[in-house]
């Protein structure tokens, strides 16, 4: 018998009482419920303590960046008016002109954009050129993810990063030109570190049809993004037919993303309400319901549509507009 | 995207085909039974979330994805600084709560495997145990395949086995 043999059924032998049981499976289902009522009914959870952290690091960072402003140089205080105009987060890469961090494979240079993080996600933009004819192609950084048949003038790409004690990532999305690759991939991390981010990055050679990987890590060191707008409800919004609540609404604009979330109570619903299934759902000017997360670089919407909402027949019992206006969302 | 019943569909599918392998894989690594537990729902609550990025891929590449998951979370869990007091003498304890008819040598070779360094347990377990050719572990492993090479050779000789011709895939 070969080694892998042996050493495979020693440890099967070994660890037959090990086995998934029907509470873990349970214990499973419920982290996952629980998981999913998280995004789905309260969106990001904010403590009390978080949140009175947040109101004074914003009023602090709204002290200090309008005395900033004004004795800063004019044509910095320019940017930021344009800034402010526009309300677009700002990006490392608007703001710096060289990358955070660079490795060279062979005839590939790799540049590290951006390696950013908040208080829950982190980000990492990272660009691959080539200097010779070849094709640059992203993919998952995985052998499994690489197309067949390989192409031998093409050098396949792939970055992983790691961050906050957790390589957890989202590859999101990829642009590609002739000789240039942008790989834009976030993640959760498990809590804000002066450490580095490490970014594995990966490129695959092909040599007859036969792929020749190579690694080399990279480490970068990582912007904190800042906390740049916040949004709350004016005053809890009662929905008088149907006994729904709004009870906290919060919007919290960093220069990585936006995060929302909001706190609703049925307590009050009249028998008739209570016994149907009604979801109260936040839409946008669009009447589009807002996603679990808003994603990367948007804004805090100025309008939205709070309904309540029969989800068996989809018919609407009740509706109200909001507007948002000095960081208060008030009813229209 | 997926629907929500689909995906729990899908979940328990995983569970079924690879909850065992994942928690002894977890155990083997972490040799806690408890945190093995936690570190197992751990990688099913990851892949559930970036269920995904894994529809329509064949059996094998979601195993190696969600081996891959496992090993990560196993590395965070040793990480953590919480891990640095957890006893290691608990391993054995653990083991014989569940094994009852393994020989002596199954013992020998489960707790040998058990003391090695993370990163040559690491790709033992997935030559070894989880069966992958060497290219897949430096893809799980974000290595190149010498490094695994490498390593398994020095694992070898930690294990004291001899190697039967170089059975390398």
């Amino acid at each position: 018998m070969k080694e892998q043999n042996i050493i495979k059924v020693h440890l099967e032998e070994t660890l037959a009482g090990l086995e998934v049981t029907p509470a873990m499976q349970k214990n499973l289902i419920n982290r996952i419920a629980r998981e999913y009522n998280r995004y789905k009914v309260r969106g990001l959870r904010v403590s009390k303590h978080r949140k009175l952290g947040l109101v004074l690091t914003i009023a602090l960072l709204l002290i200090a960046a309008s005395a900033l402003a004004w004795s800063l140089a004019p044509s910095i205080r320019t940017w930021l008016e344009q800034r402010m105009d526009t309300n677009v987060a700002p990006t490392i890469q608007e703001i710096q002109a060289t990358p955070v961090a660079s490795a060279e494979i062979g005839d590939i240079t790799i540049l590290v954009w951006e390696a950013m993080a908040d208080e829950k996600n982190f980000l990492s933009n990272v660009e691959f050129v080539i200097r010779n004819d070849a094709k640059l192609v992203a993919y998952s950084g995985m052998k499994q993810d690489l197309p067949a048949p390989l192409d031998d003038s093409t050098v396949y790409v792939g970055v992983s990063s790691w961050y906050g004690n957790t390589d957890q990532e989202i590859f999101t999305s990829v642009q590609e030109s002739e000789n240039r690759v942008s790989i834009l991939s976030e993640g959760w991390h498990r809590g804000v570190t002066d450490e580095p981010m490490t970014l594995v990055c990966t490129t695959v050679f092909v040599e007859n049809g036969q792929p020749i990987t190579e690694t080399t890590t990279i480490s970068a060191p990582v912007y904190l993004a800042e906390t740049l707008e916040t949004a709350v409800l004016d005053e809890p919004l009662i929905f008088p037919l149907t006994g729904f609540e709004l009870t906290e609404l919060h919007m919290l604009r960093t220069e990585l993303r936006v995060y929302w979330s909001y706190t609703a109570t049925g307590k009050n619903q009249p028998f008739e309400y209570a016994i149907r299934n009604l979801e109260l759902r936040i839409l946008d000017a669009d009447g589009e319901q807002l996603p679990q997360k808003l994603s990367y670089g948007s804004t805090i919407p100025e309008r939205l549509e709070v309904r309540i909402v029969d989800t068996d027949t989809g018919e609407v019992l009740e509706s109200i507009q909001l507007t948002l206006e000095n960081g208060l969302y008030t009813v229209q | 995207m997926i629907s929500d019943s689909i995906r729990a569909a899908r979940l328990e599918q995983w569970v079924e085909a690879y909850g065992n392998s994942i928690l002894r894989t977890c155990f083997l690594y972490l040799g806690d039974r408890a945190l093995a537990e936690d570190a197992m729902q751990d990688t099913f609550v990851k892949a559930w979330r970036n269920m995904e990025q894994f529809t329509g891929r064949n059996d094998s590449a979601v195993k190696t994805w969600i081996v891959r998951i496992a090993i990560n979370t196993c590395i965070d869990y040793k990480r953590s600084a919480w891990f640095k007091h957890v006893d290691c003498t608990k391993a054995v304890e653990d083991l014989q709560s569940f094994t009852q008819q393994a020989s002596a040598e199954a013992m020998d070779t489960t707790l040998a495997l058990m003391h090695l360094p993370p990163k040559l347990k690491q790709v033992v377990l997935l030559y070894y145990y989880h069966n992958m050719t060497m290219a897949e572990i430096a893809g799980v492993l974000s290595v190149n395949r010498l490094t695994v090479q490498r390593r398994l050779k020095k694992a070898y000789a930690e294990l004291q086995f001899v190697p039967e011709g170089g059975d390398f895939r």
